[in-house]
């Protein structure tokens, strides 16, 4: 590849089109100094190789299989927040389940006494029944629209407030 | 998964994470520690990564994500000075000029790469450090192949507009 190729071919890598064999033949040739690249991807190519010589050290390995044999020997494990929400959930699930079934449990063993009062009739008659249910019904009527005479005042001071505004403004 | 299986299938992957989380953390020990709490993570999770498609992307997925961590705990500012540019690099030039100019221009660039925003810091380390295919880099990055692309080209010419600049009117 001469000199303008590798140019062209630069170009393109500054564009982000090259693909990953073109990138190669680029730094091939920018390690071997080609003229036809640009000092700029040079210095680039030379960190790169660089920074690929950094590595961990060769103990890092046996370091960690001592440290996941410590963990195991002396059995101690990691309790992370995950696992506390995890068994969290799980409790509260399992509360949840329990009141659920101790209140079907508790209905299923109510006094005979209590159960029945709940359905039982209230008046010995029907009568009886109708006439106390209209005296209900007369009390709650004459208490509605109680409060509609005050509003009806605030009203009237709104309107009158208003006009006078608007009489007013239109006055400016 | 066995010892055995492990080191030969996950800790193959240790220097390319711990280089990764170097490119976030610049600082060598945090590094390291990064890379061995993703492998404990990694290890009591074997059962679960036969699931996993691509394990290297996995891995170096962890490796950022574990990164990000470690940065917003410690608050660490970024570091990027020219005087912390590892001196190995004296072994692998030829004359005292050049070793002066490839460590500046080396620092230079880092600096220009750490001033990134993180994915575009990312992407442009996986692609031109490592070598990664747009594929890998979406997998290990969680984004799509065209946002991988972006982020490249706009960290290239960020890079390069730093560089034309610093090299044009001197330092």
């Amino acid at each position: 590849m001469d000199n303008r190729d590798l140019e062209l071919l630069e170009l393109k890598y500054w564009a982000g089109e090259t693909t990953l064999p073109e990138e190669e033949v680029l730094q091939r040739a920018a390690r071997a100094g080609s003229e036809g690249l640009s000092a700029d991807y040079k210095r680039l190519v030379g960190l790169a190789d660089q920074s690929r010589e950094a590595e961990l050290d060769p103990a890092f390995e046996a370091e960690f299989w001592a440290r996941v044999e410590g963990g195991k020997s002396s059995g101690a494990r990691i309790f992370t927040i995950a696992h506390f929400i995890r068994y969290a959930a799980v409790g509260i699930v399992l509360v949840a389940l329990g009141l659920g079934m101790w209140d079907i449990i508790s209905e299923d063993h109510l006094p005979e006494g209590q159960l029945i009062s709940a359905v039982e009739d209230t008046y010995e008659s029907p009568e009886q029944a109708f006439e106390e249910a209209k005296k209900a019904l007369l009390f709650a009527s004459q208490k509605l629209n109680k409060g509609a005479a005050p509003v009806e005042e605030i009203k009237r001071f709104h309107t009158t407030k208003m006009s006078i505004i608007g009489q007013g403004a239109e006055n400016q | 998964m066995q010892q055995q299986e492990f080191s030969e299938t996950i800790m193959v992957f240790r220097h390319k994470m711990y280089r990764f989380a170097l490119g976030y953390l610049k600082d060598e020990e945090d590094a390291k520690d990064v890379v061995q709490d993703v492998m404990i993570k990694l290890w009591e999770t074997r059962s679960e990564l036969k699931e996993k498609l691509n394990l290297e992307a996995w891995c170096m997925s962890l490796t950022r994500n574990k990164a990000l961590d470690r940065i917003k705990q410690v608050g660490r500012k970024r570091k990027s000075d020219l005087d912390e540019v590892s001196p190995e690099v004296f072994s692998h030039s030829f004359s005292p000029l050049r070793v002066v100019s490839d460590l500046e221009s080396h620092a230079h660039i880092t600096r220009f790469a750490a001033a990134l925003p993180e994915k575009q810091q990312a992407t442009f380390q996986l692609r031109d450090m490592e070598g990664y295919s747009y594929l890998e880099i979406g997998e290990m990055l969680n984004i799509d192949i065209n946002q991988v692309k972006v982020n490249i080209f706009r960290a290239r010419k960020a890079i390069r507009e730093n560089l034309v600049k610093l090299y044009s009117y001197g330092q």
